[in-house]
């Protein structure tokens, strides 16, 4: 593992994001050649990161977590911008939009390739402003207002977090993750640190941004749920303590009760919501929760279960928010209690949606069934039964919210037939390959499985 | 590699079935899933001889590096046993599959799901970890959903929700049982974990086995488990009804005897429990199936009924007990098989299911009539069918237990027999005899091709094969070996049992001998005349003959049945819609007051800020008096500081 190619992939769609203010006239294809070249040079540290090398230096590192999660962001990134050329056409003000987008999968290369605490900060906070910008696209008062909320809570937990930050500086001396790899952290540092992971990861109860950030542009949601945003918090807690610190035993519990109760609360609000996005939203909210909580339970099942799901999770959502996205540029609602029959009017949108949430709801043989699987397993092994039946719940409330959606949304009687699929092909290109990759990234888990596997003994090292 | 086969061919043939049906005809679709479920069948049964030796065992993919959980084959005695089952009635239902569903659109998806869902089967029984036990048994559960909506009907996806809702909690649930056992153990490979057995030592043990209970008791329809069943299987295509029925519900009895009698060391309290169960799902069962209209809804009742009594089998616990079980097991895939596809049969000339509208059927559909009747006579237990002989094999078992209880269960069990026949009695007689009146349905066309009527005289003929040679064929060659696999007696040891063959003599020399009287007596020559109801002239309907189906109504009225009809009806014995408005009220709660306050909350705050703001702007007012006043008030202040 060579620095160059570290170093490529963080510059590749930082650098293409600033040529496309300069050649605003094919922002659309530039930010697609980026997107795919940042995912290209990302693919070239796959087989070095497979075979356990690291890269480190003082700036920049890349071992097996950060390739695995620059691989996930960069592909589903990618697909995001190839859908986007197809939705967006409409909109104005596409220069800004695709600078932002490209900037964004740039800020989390950056983020996952950072060997400084320092630098994970100035990436951290790249991203919210990306997300700034992004979330209030459309910049009605309702848009303006969910972005501000969603920066301003972003904002302040980093800002908390850096403080966290500065009292690690203090204890040891070094802003360096390396040199900070197995050192202990104080109660009160592990706690700021982790106010900023709940604000980004939408953890209980800083995660009301997230659902009125689905005023955005589907795209975006997509981005901000699946690729980039919100996995940036669980890439932090898995750097930050399960990687690098050792936590005390209590705090892991702790987090484990937090986000366990996050996921519960987040699928009781998916299940009352009628609005697709919102509904999504807070599937998010529950998914990156239970995500959290297998990582908290710290075993080996726990660990191997939250990074095989952060992969199906990431295809499987970014899948059925831009399946939303199709419904509704088609429909022109986002209700869903006025939507039905989709399935007859809109097939290929029907049938990667439904591969995309029973991905999701964790059933095989789809990708997401094995990272459920060992979820819950995972506390169980480690004698925690009542986190263990409280992840049985919570999968449940996911079963019911997706399998109300999937029903009133696609079946039943068409309540839209003058719409069809024709002329969005490239949008159904993006849906098409999400779904697919769901289904054989489940049926040949063994080829992600080895990926976690190496990533996952990296990790699990100290412990 | 033989054993793999019986999951992946099915599973290949399924792809290659949606792309044949793309790229060629219906038909070469239509009879390349037929083959491939033919083929699965023929590899399953030469793995029979492999298995005589030993059982299979091999692993195929360490999961992910984590010991103890691995993707592995075991077959043994009961595991082929099942899944010859799966894979002969999975053909026979592709074959009526051919013509039954001839006239639906999209059967691409149809064929593909059927081959998925009897290779997911095939593949949970010869499962050699709970792990890959888990992940089939998911499938199965997905693709079985998929084709009870695949009409796509409100009533359907209802339905099929309801099923899949309940069946998926209940196998998260039996998650969190093997991950329980997964702890204590260190393995999950079903071998091994036999061959350790778990001893019934602590209260989470007893706590882990309730949970497998529900998860897999779920799935078989175990009362008061069982809600699922009558709305699923009257919305399901025929030939699907007939499949999960069938053998779908006999993968949890699988599963359940697995756990019962191999992996936990079960205490006597605990053969008692499921004892109950048993007889209470036999009497819940035939109970509510009496008063059906629907005809598949009262095949749905029963088959719960007719689970009851393996249930019992398995509770008691011994030789015989297992034995009659899985004894019937297989006579229940075929009768209730069988059932379906002739009350599939009628819903395919007369597009009705509804027993108030048919009637008079036997004469048009002759072989489905006489199918029918064999089948019902063998569900209920009557000899020489099978049905008797399984079902008396479970009655010695309880004899041979002795003590009040068992004697109460033995009682109950044959009380619900008698029950079935007359629920029985009423089906044979509304659908195919009766008739006449002006509101039946009548049947377009005679009886059904030979393509659907094949698989009905198949199963039939079985019906009455293992009824008559029961020690002959069925206890020597199947039921026996898996008894001698599971470490059990084989059953031919057992001395007094009643011997089928000369009842069988018997019954047909009283057959004979009855048809001798009718046809030299004057019988035939019978007097039909209108029913005397007090000189009243009264409606058509009541004036041509009152009908099975209104007799049975007045069961409703008698006390306690008619308690537990009306409770049924209002839907409160359904512990799903109990279940679910528990949790909509929950969600609600959570929602409304936990959710919702927090970004009032949120709301607040911003609100607070905004205010403070305001009441700091009023300082700026513009006028320059009022500032220079401020800059005097601050002077005062320092010089005064500064003084200090």
């Amino acid at each position: 593992m060579s620095s160059t190619n570290v170093l490529l992939s963080i510059i590749i769609p930082i650098a293409g994001s600033l040529s496309i203010l300069v050649w605003r006239r094919k922002q659309a294809h530039f930010a697609l050649f980026t997107a795919a070249a940042a995912f290209l040079s990302v693919t070239w540290l796959i087989p070095p990161a497979m075979r356990g090398e690291t890269f480190v230096s003082p700036y920049f590192m890349a071992d097996g977590l950060s390739v695995f999660f620059a691989a996930i962001s960069s592909l589903v990134g990618a697909l995001i911008v190839l859908y986007s050329i197809g939705y967006m056409k409409k909109y104005r003000n596409l220069t800004e939009y695709y600078f932002c987008v490209t900037l964004f999968i740039g800020s989390m290369l950056g983020l996952v390739f950072s060997a400084n605490l320092i630098l994970v900060y100035v990436f951290w906070e790249m991203a919210a402003i990306c997300s700034w910008r992004l979330i209030g696209f459309h910049r009605g008062e309702k848009d303006i207002w969910a972005a501000n909320k969603a920066f301003l809570i972003t904002f302040l937990g980093a800002s908390v977090m850096l403080v966290g930050f500065v009292m690690v500086y203090l204890d040891a001396g070094t802003f360096n993750l390396a040199e900070l790899r197995g050192s202990g952290i104080t109660g009160l540092a592990f706690l700021l640190i982790f106010i900023g992971i709940m604000a980004k990861s939408c953890v209980f109860p800083l995660h009301t941004w997230l659902p009125d950030a689905g005023i955005a542009p589907s795209p975006v949601t997509a981005l901000l749920h699946a690729a980039v945003l919100v996995k940036i918090g669980i890439y932090g807690y898995a750097r930050f303590f399960c990687d690098v610190f050792r936590i005390p035993q209590e705090a892991g519990r702790y987090v484990a009760a937090l986000a366990i109760t996050s996921a519960v609360i987040a699928g009781c609000s998916a299940l009352r919501e009628r609005n697709i996005k919102r509904i999504l939203a807070y599937s998010t909210i529950s998914q990156l929760a239970f995500i959290l909580f297998g990582l908290a339970v710290t075993g080996v099942i726990g660990m191997t279960g939250a990074l095989l799901f952060i992969f199906a999770h990431a295809l499987g959502k970014a899948g059925l928010f831009l399946c939303a996205g199709i419904i509704e540029q088609k429909t022109g609602t986002k209700d869903i209690k006025q939507m039905g029959g989709m399935m007859k009017v809109l097939p290929v949108t029907g049938v990667a949606s439904a591969l995309c949430a029973l991905s999701v709801a964790g059933i095989p043989p789809l990708a997401g069934f094995w990272g459920k699987f060992l979820i819950i397993v995972g506390p169980i092994k480690e004698h925690q039964f009542i986190f263990a039946g409280l992840a049985v719940a919570s999968c449940i409330l996911t079963l019911l919210y997706l399998i109300r959606l999937f029903d009133t949304v696609f079946l039943g009687d068409v309540s839209h037939p003058g719409i069809s699929e024709r002329s969005s092909s490239l949008m159904l290109i993006s849906v098409s390959v999400l779904a697919l990759l769901s289904l054989l990234g489940g049926i040949f888990a063994g080829i992600p499985g080895e990926f976690v596997q190496v990533v996952r003994d990296q990790i699990m090292v100290l412990r | 590699m033989l054993a793999l086969s019986i999951v992946l061919i099915p599973m290949t043939a399924a792809i290659v079935s949606l792309v044949l049906g793309k790229m060629s005809s219906r038909r070469v679709r239509d009879y390349f899933a037929v083959a491939a479920a033919l083929i699965t069948f023929a590899v399953t049964l030469l793995l029979i001889p492999g298995v005589r030796n030993g059982p299979i065992h091999f692993k195929l993919w360490e999961m992910f590096g984590i010991s103890g959980m691995a993707i592995s084959v075991n077959v043994d005695g009961l595991s082929l046993f099942m899944s010859c089952l799966i894979s002969f009635m999975g053909f026979l239902a592709a074959l009526y599959s051919l013509a039954y569903m001839g006239k639906e659109e999209n059967l691409n998806f149809y064929y593909f799901l059927m081959l998925v869902f009897i290779g997911s089967m095939n593949g949970a029984v010869i499962a050699g970890d709970l792990a890959s036990f888990f992940l089939f048994w998911e499938i199965m559960t997905i693709s079985s959903f998929l084709l009870v909506i695949f009409n796509g009907s409100l009533e359907a996806r209802k339905a099929g929700i309801k099923y899949f809702i309940m069946t998926a909690s209940g196998s998260l649930l039996m998650l969190l049982s093997i991950g329980a056992l997964y702890a204590a153990t260190g393995t999950m490979s079903i071998p091994v974990l036999i061959s350790q057995g778990i001893g019934m030592n602590s209260w989470l043990i007893h706590l882990v086995l309730l949970l497998f209970l529900i998860g897999l008791g779920i799935k078989a329809g175990i009362v008061p488990l069982h809600t699922w069943l009558p709305d699923a299987y009257p919305a399901a295509p025929s030939p699907i009804s007939s499949l999960m029925s069938g053998v779908m519900i006999k993968v949890g009895i699988y599963m359940i005897l697995r756990v019962l009698c191999q992996i936990f060391s079960v205490t006597v309290s605990w053969n008692l429990v499921v004892c109950f169960l048993g007889v209470l799902t036999i009497l819940i069962g035939v109970i509510f199936a009496m008063v059906q209209h629907d005809a598949k809804r009262l095949l749905a009742f029963h088959s719960i009924s007719q689970i009851g009594y393996i249930i019992l089998g398995i509770g008691i616990g011994t030789t015989l007990g297992i034995g009659g079980a899985l004894f019937h097991v297989i006579n229940h895939a075929f009768f209730k098989g069988l059932l379906f596809l002739c009350i599939g049969a009628v819903i395919y000339r007369t597009g009705e299911r509804n027993l108030d509208k048919l009637g008079g059927l036997a004469k048009v559909m002759p072989i489905t009539f006489v199918t029918c009747l064999v089948a019902s006579l063998s569900i209920s237990g009557v000899p020489p069918f099978n049905g008797f002989a399984s079902k008396w094999i479970i009655y010695q078992a309880l004899i041979e237990k002795g003590g009040f209880l068992h004697m109460m269960f033995l009682a109950a069990a044959m009380f619900g027999s008698a029950l079935t026949l007359a629920s029985f009695l009423k089906l044979i007689h509304t659908v195919f005899l009766g008739g006449g009146s002006g509101a039946k349905v009548h049947p377009r066309g005679g009886e059904v091709s030979w393509m659907m009527s094949l698989p009905m005289v198949v199963l039939a003929g079985l019906c009455i094969v293992l009824g008559v040679f029961a020690f002959q064929v069925p206890l020597k060659c199947f039921v026996s070996p898996v008894l001698l696999a599971m470490n059990y007696q084989p059953l031919s040891t057992f001395a007094g049992f009643f011997n089928p063959m000369l009842a069988a003599g018997l019954l047909i020399l009283g057959l004979a001998a009855g048809l001798v009287i009718y046809l030299l007596g004057n019988l035939k020559s019978a007097r039909t005349d209108m029913p005397y109801v007090g000189g009243e002239i009264l409606d058509d309907e009541v004036m041509s003959g009152i009908t099975a189906e209104h007799f049975y109504d007045t069961i409703k009225e008698v006390e306690p049945f008619a308690y537990l009809y009306e409770r049924e009806e209002a839907g409160r014995l359904d512990l799903y819609q109990t279940t679910m408005g528990g949790v909509r009220n929950t969600s609600r709660f959570v929602f409304e007051r936990i959710e919702q306050s927090v970004d009032k909350l949120y709301a607040g705050l911003i609100r607070a800020g905004e205010y403070l703001v305001r009441e700091l702007r009023k300082i700026h007012s513009g006028i320059l008096p009022s500032y220079i006043y401020w800059v005097l008030v601050g002077l005062v202040i320092l010089v005064f500081l500064l003084m200090r």
